[in-house]
């Protein structure tokens, strides 16, 4: 009631993620897992984390967390031989525009999108920073695991 | 406003201009057509005296010719002259006589003629002083010539003037030869005076040649002033109506590039409606805006209509607009009837994404002369008025609910309240614990679909009891989701895991708001702690009442009777999580023993049963820490055979599969998950959630499940427990 | 100027002819109260009446049809249709069989005396 975002809402997010993996090795992310970060219940945080914060009708953060040998594989697939940590940041961050861009497409241009923060991460960060009533998707791609944390909500 | 009025103000200068025009032709005319009548007159008068003169002097001739002819004896000669003199004094004499009293004389050409009689006093004085003369003359020449009849007047056909017989002659002839000294005389007075006679006729003449040309002038005159007036007239007209005309097109002008202003800047579309329903030619800029569809001039306003509203709305408007261009309905009297207020009307905004927004159609008659002869129809985009009363109505109903609580709260049973959150807060965080577990598979996935819908039913069911309609109706809507979503099966996908969150956030929603309720009036009220029975004093357990209310209800709800009897002093003495476990377990059976157990009242009368079901509950002590309870109902009882059959038809189980199943190995499938026996789906019953929550509780808890029963007899849930372990 | 009042509801019937009362309604005498249709169509024969109030819902004949046969009987009688109908499309429809005029339930006097004044404008 006070929070007018649905699955479809949340799913533009996960599709940007889906969609990145997709086009660079024909293999699309799963969703594993959804729920909610109610009573602490926040991911362990994985090895390098981006996030975009929105603003405009909608305020909050998108997540996403990956273990660095998801990220590697992913570069690697990209054909990429440089496989050090700025290069990994970078590919991470990319991700996040993608969110970004599907986001923007979705919720119209009246949303205002930040650009990626990337960094390192430890297990506990993400426990730092997102709030309840946050929505976790834990996805798979190859063999890896990864997080997609949604924190948005429409100012009415 | 009275048209012909105007009119006639409108064209009153022009008008008047007119009509002096046509007054003043018609004058001069008939001042034109007066003279020229006089002008003849003149003329006859001017001929006549001339001819006077030549009369005066004929005489004169013809007397010194008869002297002469009298002296030879020329008697042919003599004739032919007495009949000269008798035309000749015939012709002066009546002409005199005409110019001094006016009268019919002969005129030139010797047919009749009027001459008017001299009217200056020279004229006058000229004819009299001819008389003085003349007088002496006629009487000199009596018997020379043959007279005129006494009193002689020229009519066309009649005797003429200088017409005598030869008798007439012959005789004045003897009197002349008789008389030749008063010839003599007479030719003597002719010769005296002829030149007065002629200088009188000559005054005459110029005279009456003078008063003819004075009106000749005067004629003159007034034409001029005519014809000046005339185009002074048409000047005036010309002016006047010019004028007015560029008045009148100024204000036209005016009018028009008011109106133009008027509809280019006005908000709502604004547009007049034929009895054809055609749109009229001008309309306010807003109309396409508004209406969100090109509007051409002429255009058909119903199918611009039909093409965005609803059909059944459309269909009324039709009427609704026919009636308002008849005249049998009063305007004022069918307004509410008005059909075209706050359509939904579906449109397409510029990204092609389709919504929803809502217009209103306001119908004005417009009368021409007490006819109707158009509608203004006034169009305004009322979307966000509709939007905002639709919140208002949310924010009414969401108060509604806490109200209800409220009333809740008030009616003293803020213990069960407390615990009731507290559970499902519990509840939701088990589901959310669930959902974080990865699922790798469908079968996974299936299987805590199961175990939340589980959960869910048992929040409805509690939140039944308690009549929180805000988080029971909340739980059927995903309660019917999330059945729809396990139909799917083998396609159950991750993505529909994640509307299990979407749809669990809500929930939290709910339960955060109104433990949030129950927190501020729990403290208003003084009622942090559960209180127990002993605190209240009262000897029925509260259950007892949310029970029965729920049974009646669910059985008003079925089309069913019954009567419910309750035991339970017992739970009094037993800990407040045993009591919960056994309410919420209560609570399912009693909407089972309900909807399947208890039959219709027909059909109970069928089988000679009272047409009340009895549905009993108790709860026993029988010794040693151990407890009994139960939920009886006297329906139709557990029939393997029934259910066999059942699950064959609803495809369950095939029927070999149902035919190597026992009795008791059939009975068991109740408790399997997403089995039920009602016919159709509803709050209470036909999800088939329900037995296999109740076992699920039991289980956790380290109790037992006995069940008893007999066909169209009775069926009995016991539910078996020890404290003491 | 005689009025008939159409409608089941007893309570209706007697608030509209005490509603009568007010001075400026002072032309309109009421010539008979009819429970249904039917016997509605006796007594409009009988006093041949110039207005009528109309309820839609009533056993054994409806206001519609109701209306349709006093129209006939009396094409100029002034029929105002009072009723609780929600469905705007069955209103329209007794005012497409010639009534003049509807008034919803439920309505205040002013409502009524407004409804009748208008209705017996020329």
């Amino acid at each position: 009631m006070n929070n007018n975002i649905d699955e479809k809402d949340i799913l533009t997010f996960v599709d940007a993620v889906s969609g990145f993996f997709f086009q660079v090795t024909q293999e699309k992310v799963e969703i594993k897992a959804a729920y909610l970060t109610e009573g602490g219940m926040v991911p362990s945080t994985y090895d390098l984390t981006s996030y975009i914060t929105l603003s405009g009708d909608y305020v909050g953060r998108i997540y996403f967390s990956a273990p660095r040998s998801m990220v590697a594989h992913l570069l690697m697939a990209m054909g990429e031989q440089n496989r050090l940590e700025d290069r990994l940041l970078d590919a991470t961050g990319e991700i996040a525009n993608t969110i970004s861009g599907n986001a923007r497409k979705h919720f119209g241009e009246t949303m205002e999108v930040s650009v990626p923060t990337t960094q390192a991460t430890d297990a506990n960060w993400l426990k730092s920073v997102v709030p309840p009533h946050s929505y976790v998707i834990l996805v798979k791609w190859k063999q890896y695991r990864a997080s997609v944390v949604v924190d948005i909500q429409r100012v009415v | 406003m009275d048209d012909k009025v105007s009119i006639f103000r409108k064209y009153r200068n022009i008008l008047v201009a007119v009509i002096l025009f046509v007054t003043a032709d018609a004058l001069v005319i008939g001042i034109n057509f007066y003279n020229t009548y006089r002008s003849d007159e003149s003329g006859v008068s001017i001929n006549l005296s001339g001819r006077q003169r030549m009369l005066s002097q004929r005489t004169t001739k013809v007397l010194l010719t008869l002297n002469e002819a009298l002296n030879n004896d020329d008697e042919s000669i003599i004739k032919a002259n007495v009949k000269e003199l008798s035309l000749a004094v015939g012709l002066f004499d009546t002409t005199l006589e005409g110019f001094r009293d006016g009268k019919i004389v002969t005129g030139g050409d010797m047919k009749p003629v009027f001459l008017v009689k001299v009217n200056t006093e020279k004229s006058v004085d000229f004819v009299k002083n001819t008389y003085g003369i003349w007088d002496f003359y006629k009487r000199l020449l009596k018997g020379l010539y043959v007279p005129l009849p006494e009193g002689y007047i020229p009519v066309a056909g009649g005797k003429k003037v200088g017409e005598v017989t030869d008798d007439e002659i012959m005789e004045s002839v003897r009197f002349i030869k008789s008389n030749p000294e008063r010839l003599y005389a007479a030719a003597l007075y002719a010769q005296r005076n002829n030149l007065k006679i002629l200088g009188f006729m000559n005054d005459l003449t110029t005279d009456l040649e003078f008063v003819n040309n004075e009106r000749a002038a005067k004629l003159r005159i007034v034409l001029v002033a005519g014809i000046i007036f005339a185009v002074m007239n048409f000047g005036y007209t010309v002016v006047v109506s010019i004028r007015d005309l560029m008045k009148t097109d100024a204000e036209l002008a005016k009018a028009r590039g008011e109106t133009v202003e008027i509809l280019s800047t006005v908000r709502e579309g604004l547009f007049l409606l034929d009895k054809e329903k055609k749109i009229g030619t001008q309309f306010s800029e807003s109309l396409p805006v508004i209406l969100r569809r090109d509007i051409q001039p002429g255009s058909n306003f119903l199918t611009h209509l039909e093409a965005i509203a609803p059909k059944n709305i459309y269909e009324s408007a039709v009427d609704y607009i026919e009636l308002l261009l008849g005249d049998r309905v009063k305007e004022a009297l069918v307004a509410s009837l008005n059909p075209l207020t706050n359509v939904p009307v579906i449109a397409t905004d510029v990204l092609g994404s389709a919504q929803t927004r809502y217009l209103s159609f306001f119908f004005n008659r417009v009368l021409q002369d007490d006819v109707i002869s158009h509608l203004l129809v006034t169009v305004q985009d009322v979307t966000d008025k509709v939007v905002l009363s639709q919140q208002v109505e949310q924010a009414k109903n969401l108060a509604k609910t806490e109200i209800e609580t409220l009333l809740r709260l008030a009616s003293g049973d803020f213990a069960s309240l407390q615990q009731f959150i507290a559970a499902t807060g519990e509840s939701l965080a088990q589901i959310n614990e669930k959902l974080s577990v990865p699922h790798d598979d469908v079968r996974e996935r299936l299987h805590t679909l199961n175990y939340i819908m589980r959960v869910v039913h048992g929040i409805k069911g509690e939140a039944a009891v308690l009549g929180i309609d805000v988080l029971e109706s909340y739980a059927h809507e995903c309660e019917k989701e999330m059945v729809t979503m396990r139909e799917s099966g083998d396609s159950l996908s991750g993505d529909q895991m994640l509307r299990i969150a979407v749809l669990l956030e809500g929930f939290y929603q709910r339960h955060s708001s109104l433990a949030q309720v129950v927190s501020r009036l729990g403290d208003a009220l003084g009622k942090t702690q559960p209180q127990s029975a002993a605190e209240t004093g009262a000897s029925t357990h509260p259950f007892v009442g949310h029970v029965s209310s729920l049974a009646e209800r669910i059985a008003t709800d079925n089309g069913k009777q019954i009567e419910i009897s309750c035991q339970f002093e017992k739970l009094f003495s037993l800990p407040s999580h045993v009591v919960q476990e056994l309410q919420g377990i209560s609570v399912q059976l009693v909407r089972n023993a309900v909807t399947h157990g208890i039959e219709t009242p027909q059909e109970r009368a069928s089988r000679n049963k009272p047409q009340s079901g009895a549905l009993c509950l108790w709860c026993e002590y029988l010794g040693n820490g151990q407890y009994d309870f139960t939920v009886r109902d006297d329906g139709r009882g557990i029939v393997p055979a029934r259910l066999r059959e059942h699950f064959v038809k609803n495809g369950t189980l095939s029927a070999s599969e149902a035919s190597t199943l026992n009795d008791n190995e059939i009975a068991n499938r109740l408790f399997m998950p997403g089995v039920s026996t009602a016919q159709t789906a509803n709050k209470d019953a036909g999800h088939g959630i329900g037995l296999d929550a109740v076992l699920e509780k039991v289980n956790k808890m380290g109790w037992h499940l006995l069940v008893k029963s007999r066909a169209n007899r009775y069926t009995e849930f016991h539910i078996q427990f020890n404290t003491t372990s | 100027m005689k009025l008939l009042i159409v409608d089941d509801s007893a309570l209706i019937r007697s608030r509209i002819s005490r509603i009568l009362d007010d001075p400026r309604l002072n032309l309109i005498q009421v010539a008979g109260m009819a429970k249904n249709g039917m016997e509605a169509i006796t007594m409009f024969l009988q006093h041949m009446p110039e207005l009528v109030t109309m309820d839609i819902t009533m056993p054994e004949m409806d206001g519609i049809d109701c209306t349709e046969k006093m129209i006939t009987i009396r094409p100029d009688c002034n029929i105002l249709v009072i009723s609780a109908l929600s469905d705007k499309a069955t209103a329209l429809k007794a005012l497409k069989k010639g009534a003049r005029g509807f008034l919803y339930k439920p309505f205040s006097d002013e409502d009524l005396i407004a409804a009748f004044l208008e209705l017996t404008s020329p």
